[in-house]
């Protein structure tokens, strides 16, 4: 056995140490304290970044599926088929209701002159056949296609209203009648535009039939543009709602200009160990923010809204604080120095978080523009909120001193009236008639100080995620 | 008083009270490890800081596997082998001489004052003492110290043996002094 396998030699200085105990020094704590909250100040700060990329980055995203959405739209749009009559969408544009006028206006000419024009119309389409024949190879292919493809369908619909032109071009002669041949070969080719001839020829439809389906589709979009028009007119909606997200003060130290000569030494709360401490105020905890309220909004043009309403908005972070303030009966209340202002006994005490909460009634006045007004919505929002400040609560997180609050008024350290601004997109889902659901990502930038004195907190950003339930009028 | 499960959770959610409570129950007992391992009690001081920071940064990885006391332990004693591997590094640890103990030097350290024995081991050598703690007082083998500290077996067994002749000369000494002042200590 070598000697230091010894085991009486280690036992007895392990029993020695088996329950042996030592104070360390009374600092050690606070020392330990300060090391985390810094650390903890650090993470919180990276926390912070992490939510506001996250929100710009939302915004950013909405904004991104805007563009494309309306793209996508606008080249559907172009391409839209007026083939079928199950493709003629409600929303079909201007351009459809026009080409179904000039075809319908087409059909009554060609019905009136089917009945009136008699021996005329032998004459035109003698003349037609004159005009063919002078042609050169390629147009004359085409419009004897045109022409045996019309007699193969509709008679004498084309002819009619070849005929219709000529005698149109006959009465207007400053026009046409410079050079009637070149005039004429115009008015075949705008003929065979204004009738979609090529679908005539892809699908082998009777041109009657056709028309009859766009005037179908003609009446089914004047129906659904003046539905759409009386919904315009009112443009009214409320919603209900509420937003949360993180609350960013700048600085995250308070600034203690709080005067350690206004500390009270002579209180029975305090230990004589605090006196003499300079005040705290270190931000150790995220901010956070949150509302509910009510919101209304009018489309006051085809992309514009108007939107206002009443919120309840709180505010709230964790401070670190090392005084407390006593009443009138001598009860320890909560106090930080550089956010609240009592004149009130301060008294210095051991170290505490507090967490420091301001409610406000806000109501904000915001303009939206609509990227997209569909089934699915995209807005972009921007305007300015009135804050008008209720209330700030002071409350000791470890319950150990009672909460202190200070009101709006001309005694009271915080104004009255706020002015924020406003950004924020919001994506919407129609899911009926009358409701649609939002979801709102933004910021708010206070304009101003929430207290008066002005080397205070200043510019709080607040960056959330809001909800809204709308009912549409 | 709240139970340890309420502190852990506590202290895993942040809660500073958590955490303060936690640190009075179990930072006297933390102390007397630091200052075995340390020169000074100021260096024990800094060190039970240092492990009660990383206590509560790393406190959610705790799994309730083992006692949150002997969790705690192992960082201070990895806290402060952290702290002396930066003088280790300076004056790295090397095999010294053989000392012959013979089997029947037996101490009896009942008689001494905590507060003396520490001294007594804050006078080993650096490496001496680390090798000292890990060994006779919290158990490992010199290869698991080998391991730990960065040295061969061979070096901690040397090391060990250095530190325990050492202890016993000095104890010798401590002991000569109270016989000469008539106050038989040991």
């Amino acid at each position: 056995m070598k000697n230091s396998e010894n085991p009486k030699f280690e036992e007895s200085w392990r029993s020695a140490f088996a329950d042996a105990e030592a104070n360390p020094p009374d600092a050690s704590w606070n020392t330990i304290d300060m090391h985390l909250s810094k650390v903890e100040s650090g993470n919180m700060k990276k926390r912070v970044v992490f939510y506001q990329r996250l929100a710009a980055a939302a915004v950013l995203f909405g904004l991104s599926l805007g563009s494309v959405g309306l793209w996508y739209l606008a080249d559907r749009e172009e391409t839209i088929s007026v083939n079928s009559i199950e493709e003629v969408k409600p929303a079909a544009k201007n351009s459809e209701l026009k080409r179904a006028d000039e075809l319908i206006a087409e059909k009554k000419s060609i019905e009136q002159n089917k009945i009136s024009s008699g021996d005329v119309r032998s004459e035109n389409r003698r003349k037609l056949g004159s005009e063919m024949s002078s042609a050169n190879n390629t147009g004359r292919a085409k419009e004897n296609a045109i022409n045996k493809d019309v007699k193969g369908t509709t008679g004498n619909f084309f002819q009619s209203a070849l005929n219709a032109n000529e005698q149109n071009a006959a009465a207007t002669p400053g026009i046409l009648t410079k050079e009637p041949r070149q005039a004429q070969g115009h008015n075949l080719i705008l003929a065979s535009n204004q009738l979609p001839v090529a679908e005539i020829k892809l699908n082998g439809k009777p041109v009657e039939e056709i028309v009859e389906a766009k005037m179908l589709a003609r009446q089914a979009i004047v129906r659904e543009n003046s539905k759409r028009k009386s919904g315009e007119e009112k443009g009214w909606w409320a919603a209900i709602g509420g937003s949360g997200g993180n609350y960013d003060t700048q600085p995250s130290v308070l600034p203690t200009s709080f005067s350690a000569s206004r500390i009270s030494n002579n209180s029975s709360f305090a230990s004589s160990q605090f006196m003499g401490q300079a005040p705290m105020g270190n931000q150790v905890s995220v901010g956070t923010s949150y509302s509910v309220g009510m919101t209304i909004g009018k489309k006051i043009a085809k992309r514009w809204v108007l939107i206002t309403g009443v919120n309840y908005l709180n505010q709230s972070i964790g401070y670190q604080s090392n005084l407390a303030v006593l009443d009138a009966n001598n009860q320890a209340k909560a106090f930080l120095a550089g956010i609240a202002d009592a004149n009130s006994n301060v008294t210095a005490t051991s170290q505490y978080n507090i967490n420091s909460i301001n409610e406000f009634v806000s109501i904000p006045v915001q303009a939206g523009y609509l990227f997209l007004d569909r089934k699915v919505g995209l807005q972009l929002n921007a305007g300015v909120s009135s804050d008008l400040f209720y209330r700030n609560t002071l409350v000791d997180e470890s319950k150990r001193l009672l909460n202190y609050s200070e009101s709006a008024g001309d005694d009271s350290a915080y104004r009255t009236l706020n002015w924020t601004g406003l950004v924020g997109t919001e994506l919407s889902y129609k899911m009926s008639k009358h409701y649609r659901v939002s979801f709102v990502p933004g910021l708010r930038y206070s304009f101003n100080s929430v207290l008066k004195s002005s080397n205070s907190v200043n510019n709080p950003i607040v960056w959330d995620i809001g909800f809204r339930f709308r009912y549409l009028f | 008083m709240q139970s340890e499960k309420e502190l852990i959770e506590g202290c895993t959610n942040g809660d500073r009270a958590a955490q303060k409570a936690l640190y009075e129950r179990y930072c006297r007992k933390m102390m007397v490890i630091c200052q075995r391992y340390a020169k000074s009690d100021q260096e024990a001081e800094d060190i039970l800081q240092e492990g009660f920071i990383k206590v509560f940064m790393s406190i959610k990885s705790f799994r309730e596997e083992a006692k949150i006391g002997t969790w705690i332990t192992r960082i201070m004693i990895n806290t402060a082998l952290n702290a002396q591997r930066q003088k280790l590094y300076l004056l790295p640890m090397v095999d010294v001489e053989e000392v012959t103990i013979r089997e029947e030097e037996q101490i009896s350290l009942s008689s001494f004052h905590l507060a003396e024995l520490i001294d007594i081991i804050q006078t080993l050598p650096d490496g001496c003492r680390v090798v000292f703690n890990l060994f006779a007082i919290e158990g490992y083998s010199h290869r698991e110290i080998g391991e730990m500290v960065g040295i061969s077996e061979g070096t901690s067994k040397s090391q060990y043996n250095r530190a325990k002749s050492l202890l016993r000369t000095k104890i010798a000494v401590e002991k000569n002094r109270y016989e000469k002042f008539g106050e038989s200590k040991i």
